[in-house]
């Protein structure tokens, strides 16, 4: 058997197999004893069958083809071992020339192959350091967040203003059609209601309680529905009842109803430190962009198709258990959004090659710099992942190629840490602060592993609720009210800590570098924005 | 009977196999071959037929009765009796050294 392995421009691999007769034949005398044992021959046991039974049976030329494979599978074998080889699918073999018995053999095999980055001046990467200090404004304007969150409504004994909540009775009507008629809605006034609505609250400003008025508004052209966009709308507005949003004073008993702090000083000082590991985890998402764009731009790939092709069907994969979360399937996301599935597998190409050339960048870069891994902290990672999202899963349980795979994910991980170094010549991450500050940070860290277990269900709860923007878009508008009123009012409240939450589930766990729960809230981040559209 | 409608075919069985390839101490091999044959044949037809179909020398013919074996299948649609037909097999000795190829395997 002769093997010569040649590397084509286009990311493949061309094996030339040379076999010649006594090897086919012996081969074919293997694949015999197995094709014996698989078939059953009528007059003896399995494995019993004489050859030239089983040859009467399949033919003479199935058995030598079946030793042929054989071969031809083990020639590929070994040279993907010998030639260090990752191929990206099932080889194709194509025949030189028909077989025949007593000849020898000659065959090509084709495979798409991985081809490994060569990494530029990588070690001349720098970037610049971010910038950790946090102001007095920012620790003051989360106090006044904090404080609108606690606020109460209070009945008020005044005409109605923007920004108060108000309970009305509700009738709208656009020429015959009866849109929308509501008893005691409550809802917040803004000046900057969208929809069927707009409009509507500069005339319930004003009113007291008590105070019934008719009016008539101009249903947006771009309304969704056709049979009313640009028509006139005739409102029957009863008002029941005006609150003001009162906002209590920020002493002790405000800190303590937050959580377990004594003071407004203590409150400010966690907020403090809430905010500093805020950002650090910010600097740590973005230095890690940074250095990855710098590293991506100074190497040179060789990318077969299929891999990105491989990736879009990832990122596919993960929009799809996105969407399940919310019980949404991606047809209906697809109608929502007004997109054709090709448009949509097109639209992901650009990322998905961004990040094929991530990956590889990175994992040349591990190999260049040692980096490694073991199945110990594998072990560790997938166990403490599954942890916190809530199911437990045993990294033993997982198959050799599962496990592969989260080990090369982890090295890709350090690789990009051994990068951030490099690139801020060793003074990123910065050293731990004084002694004294442990306490906080515990908690802090407390409270990220309890975000990031949230932080799936957040990202669930986020789609969901911008699937159900999207179905509002549609409605005969008889909810918009009650859906905005809603928006406003049960906008997530943080357990103990100041940080916004949204941002603080987008940030969690960026410390252990891109894990699920970040991909997974940024994206639902994304199709959040895109369904409001 | 017509000598035509003595054997109806050849059997190849592991057994039967093996018999064709039987060895004396001494190393001679004593080729045997089985048949299905007619159930009224004797074995001067049997014989007779083999030696004339295969153009070989018969030293000996054994024969026996098959039982036609019986069964009971239990179905959904009910319990149903099946009986095969018996039938004879006939083993022929062949001379040393004679083979017949239709039915070597």
């Amino acid at each position: 058997m002769k093997v010569t392995v040649e590397r084509t421009p286009e990311s493949e691999a061309k094996l030339h197999v040379e076999l010649d007769w006594p090897e086919i034949e012996s081969a074919s005398d293997k694949a015999y004893k197995r094709l014996a044992q698989r078939y059953n021959v009528p007059g003896f046991r399995r494995g019993h069958a004489p050859r030239t039974m089983l040859e009467r049976m399949l033919g003479k030329e199935a058995i030598y083809q079946e030793g042929l494979d054989d071969l031809i599978d083990n020639a590929y074998r070994n040279a993907v071992i010998e030639n260090n080889l990752t191929p990206l699918t099932q080889p194709h073999v194509d025949p030189e020339q028909s077989f025949e018995i007593g000849q020898p053999f000659n065959a090509i095999v084709h495979v798409p192959v991985l081809t490994p980055a060569t990494l530029g001046d990588y070690k001349a990467v720098r970037v610049p350091l971010p910038d950790l200090e946090t102001t007095e404004e920012q620790v003051e304007e989360t106090v006044e967040r904090l404080r609108q969150q606690q606020a109460a409504w209070m009945p008020a004994d005044r005409p109605a203003q923007i920004g108060d909540q108000v309970t009305v009775d509700l009738k709208l009507d656009s020429g015959e059609r009866t849109i929308s008629n509501l008893h005691d809605n409550e809802f917040v006034l803004s000046d900057e209601r969208a929809g069927i609505f707009s409009g509507m609250d500069e005339h319930i400003v004003g009113m007291r309680e008590g105070e019934s008025k008719t009016f008539t508004t101009t249903i947006p052209e771009d309304y969704g529905n056709p049979e009313f966009a640009g028509k006139e709308g005739a409102y029957d507005v009863t008002m029941k009842a005006v609150k003001e949003h009162e906002l209590p004073e920020l002493n002790d008993e405000f800190a303590m109803s937050i959580g377990e702090y004594a003071n407004m000083d203590e409150v400010r000082a966690a907020i403090r430190e809430q905010l500093r590991t805020q950002r650090q985890r910010d600097a740590n998402r973005d230095l890690g962009e940074a250095v990855t764009k710098a590293l991506t731009e100074s190497t040179t790939y060789n990318i077969h198709p299929l891999l990105v092709q491989d990736e879009v069907e990832t990122m596919d994969r993960e929009t799809r258990r996105m969407l399940e979360d919310s019980r949404l399937t991606l047809e209906q996301f697809l109608d929502a959004t007004n997109k054709s599935e090709e448009a949509y597998r097109e639209e992901m190409q650009p990322e998905a090659t961004e990040r094929v050339k991530r990956d590889l960048a990175l994992a040349a870069l591990a190999d260049a710099e040692q980096v490694t891994v073991d199945d110990d902290e594998g072990a560790q990672w997938y166990e403490m992942m599954t942890a916190l999202s809530g199911r437990r899963e045993r990294w033993n349980a997982l198959n050799a190629s599962q496990k592969r795979s989260i080990i090369a994910r982890l090295r890709r991980d350090k690789a990009l840490d051994r990068m951030v170094e490099i690139a801020t010549e060793g003074k990123w991450p910065p050293a731990p602060e004084a002694a004294d500050q442990t306490d906080v940070a515990d908690e802090a860290e407390a409270d990220e592993a309890a975000q990031a277990a949230s932080a799936e269900a957040n990202a669930a709860a986020a789609a969901r609720a911008a699937a159900q923007t999207a179905e509002q878009a549609d409605a005969t508008a008889s909810s918009a009210p009650t859906g905005s009123n809603e928006a406003t009012t049960s906008a997530p409240t943080p357990a103990t800590s100041g940080a916004p939450h949204a941002a603080s589930a987008q940030g969690a766990g960026a410390d252990a570098a891109p894990s699920k729960a970040t991909e997974t809230a940024t994206d639902a981040a994304a199709s959040e924005a895109q369904a409001e559209e | 009977m017509e000598i035509t409608e003595v054997i109806k075919h050849g059997l190849i069985t592991e057994k039967s196999v093996m018999q064709q390839n039987t060895t004396t101490p001494t190393g001679v091999v004593i080729p045997r071959y089985t048949f299905a044959v007619a159930l009224e044949a004797n074995k001067h037809e049997i014989r007779m037929a083999v030696e004339h179909m295969f153009g070989v020398k018969v030293l000996r013919v054994n024969t026996m009765r098959m039982p036609g074996k019986a069964q009971n299948l239990r179905t959904r649609k009910g319990i149903f009796h099946k009986e095969e037909r018996p039938w004879k097999k006939a083993i022929v000795t062949l001379a040393p050294g004679q083979s017949i190829a239709e039915l070597q395997a």
